[in-house]
């Protein structure tokens, strides 16, 4: 059980170990992918005081606090089980590992929870919405996925009065703080 | 009252008849203790008596018609009797060898859908093989064979 800032702290060192990793480990890979993934929900979860006893139950919670990310989440951890548990003419290609659990799953997952780490900062979610994007070193250009906040999270108390809906991530005009909702 | 015994010598085979799931004489009371420890975990937990029907109607056939809408990457389907950590586990055996992303999606959203429906589960693919291959991942012995 740690605070938000240990999990902050473990996600930064599993992703910088990522970046050391070489393509001959892809078992590797997908594994620390998975366990930096696992530090940045448990840094959103800290923030409401909620500490999973395992994997079952954090992917649970995950499912019923964060369900845009449930899906990016589930496929890193099946896909780290079977990076450790199968046979090594099984595991996922390097450039598959890269392109999909990295880029794509983690990706969402950690752009979720940096988007999330700015709202904590008391900014109007349609300042930090249009900026979410970076994730380490595997993605260098902003997200213009059109994902939406789910409106379980949409309504925290930290957000803004006009913004509380569910709106695309790449809203032009939610641009410099004026979303126009 | 205790619960009959979660062991078995062979997968239990369930059969899929319109929707309504029979089960071996031989192999009810496992039935009957299987869905009991399922929905006691679950939040149908207060079902009061309809475990089996429940557990029947509202868990193991949503997965085997999901099994059955996606045969072309799954190519068997298992939930084991015994709870794992509290929760049901429920091993989806994919046709391809290497972990299939398409068929990941598509385990999530069911996975989902079961999270939402109040289910204690967790559903996970694993690489194809013989009984053998597939009881290092998991009881097979000790599973129901949904598809």
């Amino acid at each position: 059980m740690g605070t938000a800032a240990e999990h902050e702290e473990k996600a930064a060192h599993h992703l910088e170990f990522l970046a050391e990793i070489s393509d001959r480990y892809p078992d590797w890979l997908a594994t620390v992918a998975f366990y930096a993934a696992v530090e940045c929900v448990e840094r959103l979860f800290a923030r409401y005081d909620i500490h999973s006893r395992d994997h079952e139950d954090r992917k649970r919670f995950v499912r019923q606090r964060y369900p845009s990310i449930f899906g990016a989440y589930k496929a890193l951890y099946n896909a780290s089980l079977d990076a450790r548990y199968e046979g090594r003419n099984r595991w996922l290609p390097v450039e598959e590992v890269r392109r999909n659990l990295i880029a794509r799953h983690l990706g969402v997952t950690g752009r979720f929870k940096t988007s999330h780490r700015e709202a904590l900062q008391n900014q109007p979610i349609c300042c930090w919405l249009p900026r979410i994007g970076v994730i380490g070193p595997f993605q260098s250009t902003p997200s213009r996925n059109p994902l939406t906040i789910p409106v379980s999270c949409a309504s925290p108390p930290w957000m803004s009065g006009r913004c509380r809906k569910a709106i695309p991530l790449d809203r032009p005009d939610c641009v410099g703080g004026s979303c126009g909702r | 009252m205790s619960l009959p015994t979660l062991t078995s010598s062979t997968p239990i085979q369930l059969q899929f008849t319109s929707g309504q799931i029979s089960v071996p004489l031989e192999d009810q009371d496992r039935f009957v203790a299987a869905a009991h420890r399922a929905v006691s975990v679950s939040e149908h937990a207060d079902s009061e008596g309809r475990d089996s029907k429940l557990y029947a109607d509202k868990f193991l056939n949503p997965i085997r018609q999901w099994c059955e809408s996606h045969r072309d990457r799954v190519e068997s389907c298992y939930v084991p009797f015994k709870l794992s950590n509290d929760f049901v586990k429920v091993f989806v055996v994919r046709r391809q060898e290497t972990f299939d992303l398409v068929l990941s999606d598509a385990i999530s959203k069911l996975d989902g859908q079961l999270i939402d429906d109040g289910w204690r589960c967790d559903v996970l693919q694993v690489g194809p093989g013989p009984r053998e291959k597939l009881s290092h991942r998991f009881d097979v012995d000790s599973s129901f064979h949904v598809f």
